[in-house]
């Protein structure tokens, strides 16, 4: 209620700011997707997802010193099975934000969208935007990422750079507790009700979602500036837990281990034994976590390259119990790109992590995990068709993740794009738990 | 160095000729000497003087004998050098003219350092035309500065919606090295662009991002071919060739630099197998508070029948632009 009212206020302000500017520019942007599911091989699954968006929006600089923008997003997100289908539709507050501008000094006050790191789509240190992650990563990073209500101070000096940043309100990334392909717990409530065994049991998620206040606010702190051709930057920010997973407390099933993640019935009915039913509220919270981080970006013999270094104090990870418990976790990303002559465009990144502490019973995440993203691409018919492919694998994991995708112009601003997502892991991996979810979509962006 | 050559040319001809003048003198003093004197064995065997009267007489007529001789020798000299010292004047006439004129390498300075202003502020707009005659218009702003360090220029589009907002940064250094930033509004990211980048196209334009370098001359032979008038103006027509293959991704290029001015107003691009594949022409160019400016120019790639026209429809210099707008802070308020 207060973020509403105090987004509101702030809307106001930027927007009636904006009826006194002479030149206001406009801007809107549609984006839209529909997914199909590759296999029908579950009952509950999502054999289609629609996901549309809107955004309007409106900036001026009425004065050297004043910057101003407003903007509004709809976005609805629509999943159609064999059972009901369920549509979530919001309107919201996208970048809205009042910047003052002084000399070597910037203060911005709003909802924005504030990227640190120096990496793509593997980065380690780009914390400070709200994720959407009810696709999960089948939406690109600048895709799913959403402005977020900062008190943004900057200094720019000679050599170095400085920066601050402060929100009332905590952060975490948004996914779906149940009922989707790409939910915490997927489809487990209609699997267990249409299980004859385990019919009685219900499972329900109770979150303790911290409110905006002091004791819950967030802060960190930038230094960045430019040493010979390497651009660096050094950061701290003490948030709310970044990880995609569920910080459970505690799990109403005792006495269970997850075996196999992509069928966790089948587990079930293997331990019935040995189960001990404690409740149906799977209690959720929002644990703090210190994040020290370094980031460059350099060009060497006509190849740019990138990194990032991140030491957690308390990240988040699940235990084969559906338990949660906290780390101490360090990891890093090298990257590299490079554009040949005949056009192809590589981009290599690779990515290494390990949980200080690491105990058996963490689920998906061993002790030392390797990753490596690639993205190739090229343009033809005179830059109008781009081919694309992006990969993710894991070297210790052995699961990955491939997106081909294909997308056309037909003007400046209209685009048509269709691909596929395709999803495959050991038994066990974080990739097998959304190994059927391979789906081919198909999209449309207008900009205007 | 030409300057030193000719200066060098100018002191030897004039030692060449002031030792003739002395070599003339001393002729014609040793026959005044000559004609003045014997001996001092006649002054002693004739206590009378006159033996020495005689034979100074005699002396006298001999040596007057002798510098007729001598003097009819010197003109016979003088007549043989006279055609010697006129060839060598004409021939030090032409080598110091030789070493005035401009070489390539000095008319690719001079493009280099053209002056810009020290800085500047254009609206402009870029035309992308297809084969197929669609057309596609970008808006943009361009602003430049120089200061003893370097030439900055920061291009910011404007339309269409797409790349709105892209930014593109370019540090030229007074040494050759370049830097290069671009920034996307979609990513909200500064990107420094590697040199593999140079060699494609920018914003989907015939221009290469190299094309939108200063291209510093030690990095390049450059030869002059010749002078021509081209559409009535007087120009030096060089060639230049990378020295390194990764310094460009074309194989050489033919100017156009007009006398006045130096500005390339025409660049025949040939890929490396020596095919003609590009051209730049400047089809209109006035000056503008003292400097030469393009207003329109097109780039035309003859093998795929396409053309980028770039049109300057406002431009003003020297209004004391801050440096901190060519800066990555000022790339990203936006």
């Amino acid at each position: 209620m207060v973020k509403r009212l105090a987004l509101l206020f702030l809307a106001w302000l930027c927007f009636g700011g904006l009826t006194y500017a002479s030149e206001i520019e406009l801007n809107g942007r549609f984006w839209g997707r529909g997914a199909i599911d590759l296999h029908h091989d579950n009952p509950f699954e999502d054999q289609r997802i629609d996901h549309e968006k809107l955004r309007l929006e409106a900036k001026a600089s009425p004065r050297e010193y004043l910057d101003l923008k407003a903007s509004i997003e709809l976005d609805r997100l629509a999943y159609y099975g064999n059972d009901n289908g369920r549509e979530e539709t919001r309107v919201f507050l996208w970048e809205t934000y009042l910047r003052l501008v002084k000399d070597a000094w910037e203060i911005t006050v709003g909802n924005q969208l504030i990227r640190w790191g120096k990496v793509d789509e593997l980065t380690i240190l780009d914390n400070l935007t709200w994720q959407d992650l009810r696709e999960l990563f089948t939406l690109r990073l600048e895709e799913r990422q959403h402005p977020w209500p900062w008190f943004r101070i900057q200094y720019f000096g000679e050599n170095v750079n400085l920066e601050g940043v402060f929100t009332l309100w905590p952060l975490w990334p948004k996914r779906d507790d149940f009922d989707s392909d790409w939910a915490v717990f997927d489809h487990l409530r209609k699997k267990l009700a249409a299980d004859p065994v385990f019919s009685s049991l219900s499972l329900k998620v109770d979150k303790s979602e911290p409110s905006p206040s002091l004791r819950n606010a967030e802060w960190g702190f930038r230094i960045s500036g430019t040493l010979g051709e390497i651009d660096w930057e050094v950061s701290y920010l003490y948030a709310h837990d970044r990880s995609f997973y569920y910080y459970v407390k505690s799990f109403p099933i005792k006495g269970f281990r997850l075996n196999t993640p992509s069928d966790p019935i089948k587990d079930l009915k293997a331990q019935f034994s040995n189960l001990s039913i404690t409740g149906d509220t799977a209690y959720i919270s929002y644990p703090r976590d210190n994040i020290l981080g370094f980031a460059f970006e350099t060009t060497y013999n006509d190849i740019g390259i990138r990194g990032e270094f991140a030491y957690h104090t308390d990240r988040v990870f699940l235990k084969k119990n559906l338990e949660a418990t906290r780390k101490a976790y360090w990891r890093y990303v090298i990257g590299l790109d490079y554009r040949f002559e005949n056009g192809f465009y590589l981009n290599l990144q690779f990515l290494q992590q390990r949980v200080l502490g690491w105990s058996e019973d963490i689920l998906f995440d061993p002790k030392l995990d390797s990753y490596i993203f690639m993205r190739l691409s090229k343009s033809f018919l005179e830059d109008y068709l781009e081919v694309r492919l992006d990969g993710t694998y894991g070297i210790t994991t052995r699961g990955y993740f491939l997106n081909p995708e294909i997308a056309y112009k037909i003007s400046d601003d209209v685009e048509f794009f269709a691909g596929l997502h395709l999803i495959d892991g050991p038994q066990g991996s974080f990739f097998d738990v959304y190994d059927a979810n391979d789906q081919v979509y198909l999209g449309l962006e207008i900009n205007f | 160095m030409r300057k030193t050559t000719f200066l060098l040319f100018l002191i030897k001809a004039h030692l060449t000729l002031q030792s003739l003048i002395a070599r003339q003198r001393s002729r014609r003093s040793s026959i005044t000497f000559l004609s003045l004197r014997g001996g001092p064995q006649d002054r002693r065997s004739d206590p009378t003087g006159y033996y020495v009267r005689r034979i100074n007489l005699m002396g006298l007529l001999r040596s007057a004998r002798n510098d007729r001789k001598e003097a009819r020798n010197d003109r016979k000299e003088a007549r043989n050098d006279s055609p010697k010292i006129i060839i060598f004047l004409v021939l030090s006439i032409i080598i110091a003219t030789k070493a005035l004129a401009l070489t390539g390498e000095d008319i690719a300075w001079k493009v280099y350092n053209r002056p810009q202003g020290k800085d500047s502020q254009a609206e402009s707009i870029m035309i992308l035309k297809k084969a197929r005659g669609k057309e596609k218009v970008r808006e943009m702003r361009i602003f430049t500065r120089e200061d003893k360090k370097a030439r900055y220029t920061l291009m910011r589009f404007l339309s269409p919606k797409d790349i709105a907002g892209t930014a593109f940064l370019s540090i030229s250094y007074h040494n050759g090295k370049e830097k290069q930033f671009l920034y996307l509004p979609a990513l909200k990211r500064t990107r420094r662009i590697a040199g593999s980048f140079k060699f494609h196209r920018f914003v989907n334009s015939e221009f290469l991002y190299e094309d939108l370098d200063r291209r510093y001359p030690p990095k390049y032979h450059h030869e002059l071919l010749k002078e021509e008038i081209y559409n009535g103006t007087p120009c030096y027509v060089v060639k230049t060739k990378p020295k390194k293959k990764k310094y460009s991704s074309y194989g050489y290029w033919i100017q156009w630099v007009t006398k006045d001015g130096f500005l390339p107003i025409r660049i025949d691009i040939y890929d490396r197998k020596g095919k003609l594949f590009k051209r730049f022409t400047a089809q209109k160019w006035e000056k503008i508070q003292g400097y030469w400016t393009i207003f329109e120019s097109k780039m035309e790639n003859l093998k795929k029948k396409r053309e980028t026209i770039i049109k300057i429809e406002k431009i003003v210099y020297d209004q004391g632009l801050a440096p901190e707008i060519f800066t990555k802070r000022r790339l990203e308020r936006w």
